[in-house]
């Protein structure tokens, strides 16, 4: 969708889809050679040859897994090579060849993300998205969170020529993941809507190009998400929960940005701070780079669990890192690029195609008004609205994307936005055309209606493709949205505006933290077997740019969550005193009265009579998380102590959660399991086959690292290791206030100790000194 | 022609524009990899059944994938040669049609989806632009290219007539109509070893 004048010579043309020149070219190289920015190409071309060295053998692995994952080719479920077919673990029989990273081979299918900033797509641009899910995928475009692309089972082979494709479009897949900034994400309305202060696409647009492979940024110890927002109160661009996030304001006639920095989901999930109340727009970018440059230098590097700006900015506090960046930014070498964008400001939305005119009575298609209702709303511009297109689990078919794209030239052109609801929106639809383009939506399966609506289920990959997913994120995903679309017209209103969103596990891809309703998976152990669960997570805010975030109040079993949906709406539409809020409900009703509703769903009936809770949703096999591998969702691979370490985050934050609302037996029992678990991921480390018994946990632990002092640090010593100790031998007769409050605490400490402690110890054995993993399967 | 893709879709019978229930295939389809029950490395089994007019669900596999796919509106099963690095068209195609036929009659014969193909018509695509756009002149040759292998599989009184000509943006087709009824069984043990491709 990038249209300004500096791009215009990239304008793309149809050889980018379908190369017609003579003599023909056989390589996508030679057909699109001169239609790319030269710096993308030949950087394309640099990946092509590290991608054959790497499959000659003569590139190390990590150095090629880091260079991919900085271009968006991420591994994907059972690139190890072993897949649990429901019957046993079982090896998958690739061809023997250098792995692309560690443990990961080289013929698995992987993942492309494909970067769009600010969500916006041209109708060129879908139409060789289209080509390349047909020609390289499996024929499906998907939506993600942050108004990204994905295409899935993609082979690593044909990744340098679908970026060219790409890259003739003017698209990247560059710093798509690794420890960059990722996608700059920004509210789809913006341009359009009528609560903002200014349209902040430009400026989205405008901070993408500057900041892509800028020197500045690429010493991170972890990944940065930048999201734009054009007010405050809507959810827009979401940035309480970005790394960082600027809202538009004028202020005496001035253009300019409320920033926040700091926030972020995950396991832990942080509230963005307020780094300045108004940052003038010529001071956007030079003041992003001073906020770029204090990260690269004082983020954590080596514990990837700690490395998110979110850390620092707590660590160290929201002024001490305001007081830095004010310093930074004094010595920041002048850049002409600071402002040209102002001079001759980006062009990112496409200009209307047809006249305003108002929607008239007339002939219109059954659904008409369902459809209107929900999935349409009027533009600031006068006789114009935004149509959203719900597309099921972000999901839409190469056929649908190209009819999509000739609707979108007869009737809104270029003016086309991913959502992170997973979602399209055509923009600068005329309102007199709207019964015709929902004629046409229909025609292409597109005119679901409910978007944004409680059938609206977003869901990030989980299980189907993901290799840390716990649970079927996208499984469960469908099955609700199929029993909530059945059912809509008869729900009431207050529950068909609530918000579904649903995460594999604890990291929080598919924004759980920020729904009425979320979920994200988990397991649970009964009799011998593995059960999916979802941990219910209530009352997350989406408006105030997602300005809080939901409590957990219990798991159920994956096949019981309907019934858990059913049973929450239910006595939320009744209970609900006057026109309250699905959060609010939550917070008056309290976590105890809440997990009552869904209690009669926890319990999972013995294997005999219900074989069903034994597997997942859009699956049959019996479940497993044997398939579990290690994630790529950074620039190097993730250390098994880093997945289950975090668990022991999520359990220790549930502690506190349990803590606020009085629940200290509980509070107190998940502070000791957190330190449990931090603790078995350290001797994980050593130990892969330590049980989950917490005698032995706690014994391997003592005589591992505690007795040997290897846990110890300079100035607490023992100190936090103690607390697991002394917490196992002498457990509390009766948890008060009191108690589960110092065990919260000390469970805290716990995990930061053991971070450290794993550090160390890396560090140990990089330098050639240390334990060797003990694996009996190695011995 | 050297396309990297290559695929043919065999349609459900008696009429593929009818609704199909496709979630047993997901059961259907683990097994196949359990068992496996198709020839070659078989990875996952992918569910799309949420999409309309969408890929169904899809066996994916590292050279092949067999999809019980919706797409056009019309139910079959689409399998794709992936990969092709140089293989011959007509190489490609025979062995594309075989593994089609082969999975339709072990769809068929497992007997607990319910779905009958017939395998008189197919739809063939060349999933590659660069090799293959859609035009009148890569349709010629891709017509000519394969007509051994479709007279070897339906004889030579097969019909062939250019598909997806409505938008040159799709991938180059071409769909081939048998006269006789045969079982899939047999017209992919007609394609061994090039037999009858003169
Ligand atoms: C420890 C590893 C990971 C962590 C901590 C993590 C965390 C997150 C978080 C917090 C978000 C975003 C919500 C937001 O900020 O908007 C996100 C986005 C996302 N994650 Fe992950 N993630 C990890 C690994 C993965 C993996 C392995 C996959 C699957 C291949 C994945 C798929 C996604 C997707 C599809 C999105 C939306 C992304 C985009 O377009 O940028 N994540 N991740
Ligand atoms: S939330 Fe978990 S399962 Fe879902 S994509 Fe992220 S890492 Fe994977």
């Amino acid at each position: 969708m990038i249209q300004g004048a500096d791009r215009a010579s990239r304008e793309p043309q149809f050889m980018a889809t379908t190369p017609s020149s003579t003599p023909s070219p056989s390589t996508w190289k030679e057909a699109l050679a001169g239609q790319m920015d030269s710096g993308w190409e030949s950087e394309i071309d640099d990946f092509e040859s590290q991608s054959v060295l790497r499959s000659q053998g003569k590139l190390d692995e990590k150095v090629f897994a880091e260079t991919r994952l900085r271009r968006g080719v991420y591994g994907q479920r059972y690139d190890n090579g072993k897949r649990h077919d429901g019957t046993a673990e079982r090896p998958l029989a690739f061809e023997d060849r250098p792995t692309k990273g560690p443990d990961t081979l080289w013929d698995a299918p992987g993942m492309q993300r494909i970067k769009i900033p600010f969500g916006g797509v041209s109708p060129e641009q879908l139409e060789v998205l289209a080509a390349l899910s047909e020609e390289y995928s499996d024929g499906i475009l998907h939506v993600t969170t942050r108004q990204d692309f994905q295409l899935h089972y993609i082979h690593i082979g044909d990744t340098p020529d679908l970026m060219r494709r790409l890259a003739a479009v003017d698209i990247t897949t560059r710093e798509a993941c690794g420890n960059s900034v990722r996608n700059i994400t920004a509210c789809p309305l913006a341009g359009v809507c009528k609560t903002e202060a200014f349209d902040i696409s430009p400026y989205a647009e405008a901070m993408m190009r500057f900041l892509l492979g800028h020197p500045d940024v690429q010493d991170f110890g972890r990944k940065f998400k930048p999201a734009f927002s054009g007010c405050e109160h809507e959810a827009c661009g979401l940035v309480q929960m970005h790394d960082a996030g600027y809202v538009s304001r004028v202020v005496d006639g001035k253009r300019g940005f409320k920033v926040v920095v700091g926030g972020g989901l995950g396991p832990v999930p942080h509230q963005a701070k307020v780094l300045s109340e108004f940052t003038p727009e010529e001071e956007l970018l030079p003041q992003t780079q001073a906020v770029a440059r204090v990260f690269a230098r004082l983020g954590e590097k080596r514990n990837r669990g700690r490395a998110r700006i979110k850390f620092l900015v707590a660590k160290i506090g929201i002024e001490e890192f305001r007081r830095l960046v004010e310093e930074e930014r004094k010595i920041l070498p002048k850049d002409e690029r600071w402002t040209e964008f102002l001079k001759d400001m980006p062009r990112t939305g496409g200009d209307a195609v047809r006249d305003a005119a108002s929607l008239v009575a007339g002939d219109r298609q059954e659904g008409f008004d369902a459809w209107l209702a929900t999935n349409v709303k009027p533009q600031r511009q006068e006789g114009y609205s935004v149509v959203t297109l719900n597309l099921p689990l972000g999901d839409i078919t190469a056929d649908q994307t190209r009819a999509l794209v000739d609707l979108a030239r007869a009737y809104c052109g270029d003016n086309i936005r991913t959502t992170v609801e997973q979602n399209i929106v055509l923009r600068f639809v005329s309102d007199a055309d709207l019964p015709e383009v929902h004629r046409r939506l229909d025609a292409i399966g597109l005119a679901a209606p409910g978007a944004e609506t409680i059938v609206d289920v977003t869901s990030c990959p989980g299980t189907d493709t993901c290799k840390l997913g716990i649970a079927a994120s996208r499984g469960l995903g469908a099955e609700l949205r199929q029993r909530l679309a059945a059912k809509s017209a008869s729900l009431p209103q207050a529950v068909t505006d609530l918000k579904i969103k649903i995460s594999g596990c604890f990291n929080s891809c598919g924004q759980h933290h920020v729904a009425d309703i979320g979920f994200y998976g988990n397991s649970r152990k009964i009799e011998g077997r593995t059960v999916p669960h979802f941990q219910v997570i209530l009352g997350g805010q989406w408006t105030e740019n997602a300005g809080s975030y939901g409590m957990a109040v219990g798991s159920v079993p994956s096949k019981a969550i309907p019934q858990a949906v059913d049973a929450l709406t239910d006595a939320y539409a009744h209970g609900r005193e006057g026109a309250e809020g699905f959060a609010a409900w939550v917070k008056r009703m309290g976590k105890r009265n809440v997990r009552e509703l869904i209690k009669p769903f926890m319990a999972v009936p013995p294997y005999a009579e219900g074989p069903d809770f034994y597997a997942d949703w859009s699956d049959v096999r019996e479940f497993t998380i044997g398939d579990l591998g290690v994630g790529e969702c950074a620039g190097e691979v993730v250390s098994l102590f880093g997945i289950e370490v975090v668990r022991a985050e999520s359990e220790a934050f549930d502690a506190q959660v349990a803590l606020d609302d009085g629940d200290y037996e509980a509070a107190e029992d998940l502070a000791f399991r957190a330190m449990l678990t931090a603790a078995r991921a350290l001797v994980r480390t050593e130990y892969i086959d330590v049980t989950e018994d917490p005698d032995d946990i706690v014994s391997e632990f003592r005589s591992r690292f505690f007795d040997n002092e290897r846990f110890f640090d300079r100035f607490a010593r023992g100190k936090f290791g103690q607390y697991l100790l002394d917490r196992h031998a002498d457990p509390p007769a009766d948890a008060g206030r009191d108690h589960a409050a110092a065990r919260v605490e000390e469970a805290q400490l716990f995990i930061e100790a053991a971070h450290a402690c794993e550090v160390r110890v890396s560090a140990e054995l990089a330098a050639g000194g240390g334990v060797p993993i003990e694996n009996p399967a190695d011995a | 022609m050297n396309p990297q893709r290559v695929a043919c879709k065999f349609f459900v019978e008696p009429d593929p524009t009818a609704p199909v229930e496709l979630h047993p295939c997901i059961g259907l389809f683990h097994r196949f990899i359990q068992e496996a029950v198709l020839p070659g490395l078989l990875i996952d089994v992918a569910d799309y059944t949420h999409v309309p007019e969408g890929p169904g669900v899809l066996l994916v596999g590292h050279d092949v994938d067999y999809g019980l796919d919706l797409g056009g509106g019309r139910a079959g099963l689409l399998t794709t040669r992936k990969r092709l690095d140089g293989a011959s068209l007509t190489d490609a195609l025979r062995d594309t049609l075989q593994r089609g036929l082969r999975a339709i009659d072990a769809i068929e014969s497992d007997g607990s989806t319910g779905l009958c193909f017939d395998p008189r018509a197919v739809v063939i695509q060349v999933v590659d632009r660069l090799a293959a756009p859609n035009d009148e002149g890569a349709y010629a040759a891709l017509a000519d290219e394969v007509a051994p292998v479709l007279a070897a599989l339906y004889g030579e009184k097969v019909e062939v007539a250019r598909a997806h000509a409505e938008d040159s943006r799709k991938c180059l087709a071409l769909r081939a109509t048998g006269q006789e009824r045969e079982s899939a069984a047999d017209l992919a043990n007609r394609l061994t070893g090039g037999e009858g491709s003169g």
